[in-house]
């Protein structure tokens, strides 16, 4: 019988190697030319990466102990001293690169967190519907309307400066904006052509959330965690920098807030701790970005046929 | 005659909206046995695809079954709980719908949505449902399904896109399936590749169809037996040929005549007069009688009284209306 012919032809290499069998290898090659082909995914990438790698291998790229006396008071950067040192003679970069391991820990934790709460509480309500939507919703509700920042304050207040009540207090008030963007798009995609279509192929409705409905709503969310992991950072550094923070580790917030008094006399104190916030915050904001442009098969244009 | 595969009867499908009850389906009867194509014809509007819905337990409110009763294969369908209807939707009855891309999951890959399809085998590990894929893809006349296989939604044209729906449905190798409006959104070439790919998978499996189409042609080619559906009732059923040759209902009559005709190639299109009634206001009395111009001929009266009951005027052929009453 007559064939339709192929409406897109595969000038690419990589797809047409693929029709030897080797699925993922190219499969993975193909993904990842497609999102190394955009400049923000590779800077935030490598900001990303560089941020991951260095609070890793924090006590091999800066030996010295952050609390420990390195050197004189006040000692500007210098060979020594790369970053210089603070007003008990501790070493900045040790103190910075240390930090860093906070910082990435109290991020991944609240985003984890909010991204797994979240997408349960809004998947479920939007695909439920009904008095079971009505509940979550009010309880989504009630959660926003909680001063985050000060409920933050105040949990370290009464149980004490501690990393682990920090990021108890951020992931249980950060899931809510994640349940909304869930739901909307659980909302909008359930209504689609596919998700009757499975339903009509004996799909059960689990199934269905999980398998069709979460991935296609599942790319705003991943956007959105990646944001939040942002949005802990400077939670965390806000609350140390007002002296909240755990005394017993270092983080970047302990180093601005150490670095408070001392602004115009040693201004490296300030600026380093600063700048590192700022660089993994936007590391982790673009490399979101890109992921979210990445997972959205319609930006797939390479292949697309119209 | 064996046990009809279904049959459906005085199947009634309402929707309880703000301004009052939309009747859409009311009082649908007809069977369809092992292997046989039903071709269910009518306009836009007169209840087709809530027909299907309703017969794969798939209406949502605001509608409802409010009567009647769907049996397949000794199993009855209305009323059924949500674990039989699953149960049976897929590996038993399937469905194939209008716009075959707004059906495909646009993040998934063609080979894992026909591996959804499999999953409720348990018998087959990741390796084999990725097989049975391919040779679905090459069953419906996909070249180079390998590497279609690894393919998503947005790369394929319509006409492959409803061939891989249609491999899809064939993943559980059903008894029966449903096709609404198949080729509509697909044009006349692929059209035709579409049907001619039915018919061949139809006779190959011995599945029956019900296969729901405004285009009598489609019928003619691949059906059967024909239903035609008017206001949420199937108004005359017989086989094929007996619709082009002897068609009794004044609709189907009116159908059959306001189809080109190719050795009249100036001539003027016979159109029905009027439109479809408003389902929210049926008239009281047989819904077409207001466009009914045998009716307004034969000056009867019951037309617009009572709504007449099917008839059969010989083995296999009935008709819903009073001029053969």
């Amino acid at each position: 019988m007559a064939l339709e012919r192929p409406v897109a032809e595969h000038r690419d290499a990589a797809a047409v190697r693929s029709s030897t069998g080797r699925y993922r290898a190219t499969d993975l090659r193909d993904s990842w030319r497609r999102f190394a082909s955009s400049p923000v995914a590779v800077v935030g990438l490598v900001l990303t990466a560089v941020f991951v790698l260095v609070a890793a291998f924090a006590s091999l790229i800066a030996p010295t102990d952050p609390f420990s006396f390195a050197g004189s008071p006040f000692e500007p950067p210098s060979g020594r001293h790369w970053l210089g040192t603070d007003d008990l003679g501790r070493d900045v970069f040790a103190g910075v690169v240390h930090g860093a391991r906070t910082s990435l820990f109290v991020g991944v934790a609240v985003a984890g967190a909010s991204l797994v709460i979240g997408t349960l509480v809004g998947g479920v309500s939007g695909f439920a519907g009904g008095k079971i939507d009505d509940l979550l919703m009010r309880l989504t509700e009630l959660s926003q309307v909680l001063p985050r920042f000060f409920l933050a304050l105040t949990v370290v207040a009464l149980f004490g400066p501690g990393l682990t009540n920090m990021v108890l207090v951020l992931a249980l008030t950060s899931w809510e904006l994640t349940a909304r963007v869930a739901r909307s798009g659980v909302l909008a995609v359930k209504e689609l052509g596919y998700v009757t279509a499975a339903e009509a192929l004996g799909s059960s409705p689990w199934r269905n959330l999980r398998a069709h409905v979460l991935p296609n709503t599942i790319a705003p969310v991943v956007a959105l965690a990646s944001l939040q992991v942002g949005g802990a950072i400077l939670i965390e550094a806000s609350l140390s920098f007002l002296g909240l923070g755990d005394p017993n580790v270092i983080s970047w917030g302990y180093l601005l807030n150490n670095a408070q008094s001392f602004v115009r006399r040693a201004w490296w104190m300030s600026v380093f701790p600063g700048l590192a916030i700022a660089v993994a915050v936007l590391g982790v904001n673009l490399l979101g970005d890109a992921l979210n442009d990445f997972w959205n098969p319609r930006s797939r244009s390479s292949r697309a046929v119209g | 005659m064996t046990e009809p595969l279904l049959s459906v009867e005085g199947l009634r499908t309402h929707f309880f909206v703000d301004d009052g009850v939309v009747k859409a389906v009311d009082g649908v009867s007809f069977a369809v046995r092992r292997g046989e194509v039903l071709g269910l014809v009518g306009e836009s509007g007169c209840g087709k695809t809530v027909t299907s819905l309703s017969v794969a337990g798939l209406i949502e409110a605001p509608g409802r079954i409010v009567g009647g009763s769907v049996r397949f294969d000794g199993t009855e369908l209305v009323g059924a709980s949500e674990r039989v209807l699953n149960s049976l939707r897929g590996p038993r009855i399937a469905m194939i719908f209008q716009q075959p891309r707004a059906c495909l999951d646009p993040v998934m890959s063609v080979g894992r949505q026909i591996g959804q399809a499999l999953k409720s085998d348990t018998s087959m590990d990741r390796a084999a449902r990725r097989r049975r894929a391919v040779e679905l893809l090459d069953r419906v006349g996909i070249s180079d399904p390998d590497r279609r296989v690894r393919e998503y939604p947005h790369q394929l044209s319509g006409g492959m896109a409803q061939r891989v729906m249609i491999a899809i449905a064939l993943a559980g190798e059903p008894d029966l399936l449903i096709a609404d409006e198949p080729t509509t959104a697909l044009d006349v070439t692929v059209q035709a590749q579409i049907l001619e790919l039915l018919r061949e998978l139809q006779s190959a499996n011995g599945m029956a169809v019900i296969l729901i189409t405004h285009d009598l042609a489609v019928v003619a080619e691949v059906a059967d037996r024909a239903a035609v559906m008017y206001a949420g009732r199937i108004v005359e059923e017989c086989a094929v040929a007996e619709l082009y040759q002897a068609p009794l209902h004044p609709y189907t009559k009116g159908l059959v005549e306001s189809r080109p005709v190719g050795d009249q190639p100036k001539s003027w299109l016979r159109a029905i007069p009027g439109s479809v009634p408003v389902p929210l206001d049926l008239p009281a009395g047989c819904s077409f009688a207001p466009r009914c111009e045998a009716r307004t001929a034969r000056g009867l009266t019951e037309c617009t009284e009572q709504p007449p009951e099917p008839v059969s005027v010989r083995d296999g052929h009935s008709v819903r209306c009073w001029l053969h009453g």
